[in-house]
């Protein structure tokens, strides 16, 4: 186990530059995830701590030691691939136990490690079988047995789950946490999945354009978004968004647009000004039917122009006056399409940003 | 009155019939151009049972004659036959072998690594090919002369084992099958280069070295140019060299050296119904997504 650090790290290729000024402080036995969009330079920051591409500028440290010019193969670290990367002509065996092989373990250890792992992993049926006689899942389990007998001090995910299918991939989201707990051994975990990043993560640094966005809980990122992107990019299905102009009437804030009108909670008042526009964000799960009357609440009296039926609950994109609005409700509560909602929320639940730059109101206090 | 369905079905019916005939054609002319193809092969065989007289009297000998025997005896008193067989096969398995060490290590090269000046250098390599091997026989004497290898063995398989369309067969094997990240995943797994390149690269590569091997030893085996010009010692001939040493006399055994071209053939022939599929497999390899 090790803690890692990453000190001001830049990655250009040619002009291009792809990972800006990278801060980040990971503690030993933490599970890090990186979340983004495609592009925005997790998987290239990923593969410069693994030692697979070259720094442009910056450190990294693993432990205490600084290894930007330490070869992969030193770094005490192992890395389970999108495609897993196993040895096609290798059996199960002999892929988990290739890197005993090179560090000229004694037979019997090896052996003792790759069975001790197997188990672990309920691969030991299969020891004596090729890659292409194993399902996904467990291609998947023998990358995780490959990284795991080393016993490394860093683990290093870059979407292994991406091939899998649905059910296989909550099976083996659910095995990864236990691994972990069980190994405790530092994580960075590579995805663009909001939900392996929400239900692994111990903290979820989320990145746009090389930058990064904000680092913080799965709790936090989601109730506390630092801005726009992260609180449009987190969450399923994603915050809703308007832009409204502040108002105030007897000393009381409120934020409007057309027939929307909603008190700004107090917390916020010393960011808002009259007439000041802002971006305004309430997540679909916030908000509910009915509740009219009733104080501390925001209204959006909104017309049903389409339900999408998601199991047990039912997506219904409504718009009040210009603004289009998801929510969710129950299956048995399913409206008819044009019909007017009395919908409403807590106003703890209404998120304001900076229309210039996006920032949250909240986070500036 | 022929109702839609009815005119629909012998649109259908002569659609079909078309097809077959043309399957037919097609058919005829794939037997009379394998005809072509084989004829020779099967014609030399027959000639090997002939005598001199037969094959050059009247009309050509299209059944199988009864001086086999013969022959044999005339191939093996005029020529070391078995000792020229035996460095072909020497020439062909060596020349073979280090091929597909040199060739894979290169083709692996300009398939993985990146090098100032690799394009320019990939490029030159492949121009090379258009050059006609004929051209550079002369060089190729003067090398060998120079390396003190004339009249080895070692001169007619050592200069062509570094083959630019070897290279060039591997690196598109290696760019079009081998992962990167399998390459990366046996970097973090500690293996150096020369690991990787034997234990994770070479037993990937396998198809592709099995179609330059092949590739290899049929160029090898049926090679004639280079021995003529490097080999002058008779216990050195290869077996086209020594077949074609026969034909100057006035009155050359016809029948033998038939005789010898078929056993010559053998070989080949042999190693290609083993290797057939795999040789259409390594060419086309890459070729489409699996």
């Amino acid at each position: 186990m090790a803690r890692v650090k990453l000190e001001a790290i830049n990655k250009f290729y040619g002009k291009s530059h792809i990972v800006k000024d990278f801060n980040l402080d990971i503690a030993d036995g933490e599970f890090i995830v990186f979340l983004g969009p495609s592009g925005c330079g997790k998987s290239t920051t990923l593969r410069m701590i693994a030692g697979l591409e070259d720094i442009t500028s910056g450190s990294v440290f693993i432990g205490d030691r600084l290894v930007n010019n330490v070869e992969a193969a030193d770094r005490n670290l192992a890395m389970v691939f999108q495609s897993y990367a196993l040895y096609p002509h290798m059996t199960v065996y002999e892929n988990i136990s290739f890197a005993l092989r090179i560090a000229g373990l004694a037979k019997a250890e090896i052996d003792e490690k790759v069975r001790r792992v197997a188990a672990m992993l309920e691969l030991s049926e299969f020891l004596n079988r090729k890659p292409s006689q194993l399902s996904g899942g467990q291609r998947q389990r023998v990358a995780m047995g490959r990284a795991m007998v080393r016993n490394p001090e860093l683990f290093l995910f870059d979407e292994p789950l991406s091939n899998l299918d649905t059910k296989l991939r909550a099976q083996m989201r659910e095995e990864l946490k236990s691994i972990h707990q069980q190994l405790k051994t530092t994580t960075i975990y590579v995805t663009h999945d909001q939900i392996e990043a929400m239900t692994l993560a111990d903290r979820i640094v989320i990145m746009r354009n090389g930058v990064i966005e904000q680092v913080g809980t799965p709790t936090d990122v989601f109730l506390h978004p630092v801005n726009t992107f992260v609180a449009g990019f987190i969450g399923s299905p994603a915050m809703n968004f308007f832009e409204a102009t502040v108002g105030e009437q007897a000393g009381q804030y409120f934020v409007e647009k057309g027939p929307i009108r909603i008190p700004v909670p107090r917390k916020l008042w010393p960011k808002v000004s009259p007439g000041k526009v802002v971006t305004a964000g309430i997540r679909p799960s916030d908000i509910g039917v009915g509740a009219k009357g009733q104080d501390q609440r925001g209204f959006l009296p909104s017309k049903v122009l389409a339900t999408e039926i998601h199991g047990a609950e039912v997506l219904v994109k409504a718009q009040a006056g210009e603004s289009a609005f998801n929510f969710h409700v129950p299956l048995t509560q399913r409206p008819e399409l044009g019909r007017t909602l009395d919908c409403s929320f807590e106003l703890d639940a209404l998120h304001l940003f900076d229309k210039q730059n996006g920032q949250s109101l909240a986070n500036t206090l | 009155m022929i109702t839609n369905a009815a005119r629909l079905d012998r649109i259908d019916h002569a659609k079909r019939l078309v097809q077959k005939i043309f399957l037919v054609i097609l058919m005829g002319l794939s037997i009379v151009a394998a005809l072509i193809t084989v004829f020779p092969f099967i014609w030399s065989a027959i000639l090997a049972t002939h005598d001199r007289s037969t094959i050059f009297g009247a009309g050509i000998p299209l059944f199988i004659g009864d001086h086999l025997g013969e022959n044999y005896a005339k191939l093996m008193e005029m020529l070391p036959f078995w000792q020229a067989m035996a460095n072909s096969f020497f020439i062909a398995a060596m020349g073979t072998s280090v091929s597909l060490i040199f060739c894979s290590l290169g083709g692996y090269a300009f398939g993985v690594y990146n090098f100032k000046g690799k394009n320019a250098l990939f490029s030159f390599m492949l121009a090379t090919m258009m050059i006609p091997p004929v051209v550079g026989l002369i060089p190729f004497y003067l090398i060998v002369k120079m390396l003190g290898l004339l009249d080895t063995l070692t001169s007619v398989w050592l200069p062509f084992t570094a083959t630019p369309f070897g290279i060039f067969l591997v690196r598109q094997y290696v760019v079009s099958s081998i992962p990167k990240e399998l390459l990366e995943a046996a970097k973090l797994d500690g293996a150096g280069e020369l690991r990787t390149y034997w234990s994770v690269v070479l037993p990937l590569l396998k198809p592709s070295l099995a179609t330059l091997g092949i590739v290899q030893f049929v160029f090898f085996w049926n090679n004639f140019l280079t021995p003529l010009i490097a080999l002058n010692s008779r216990e050195k001939y290869v077996v086209t060299l020594a077949l074609r040493s026969i034909q100057n006399n006035p009155n050359a055994p016809w029948g033998a050296v038939m005789l010898g071209t078929t056993i010559a053939i053998l070989p080949l022939l042999v190693f290609y119904m083993f290797a057939s599929k795999k040789i259409i497999a390594g060419l086309t390899s890459g070729a489409v997504k699996s």
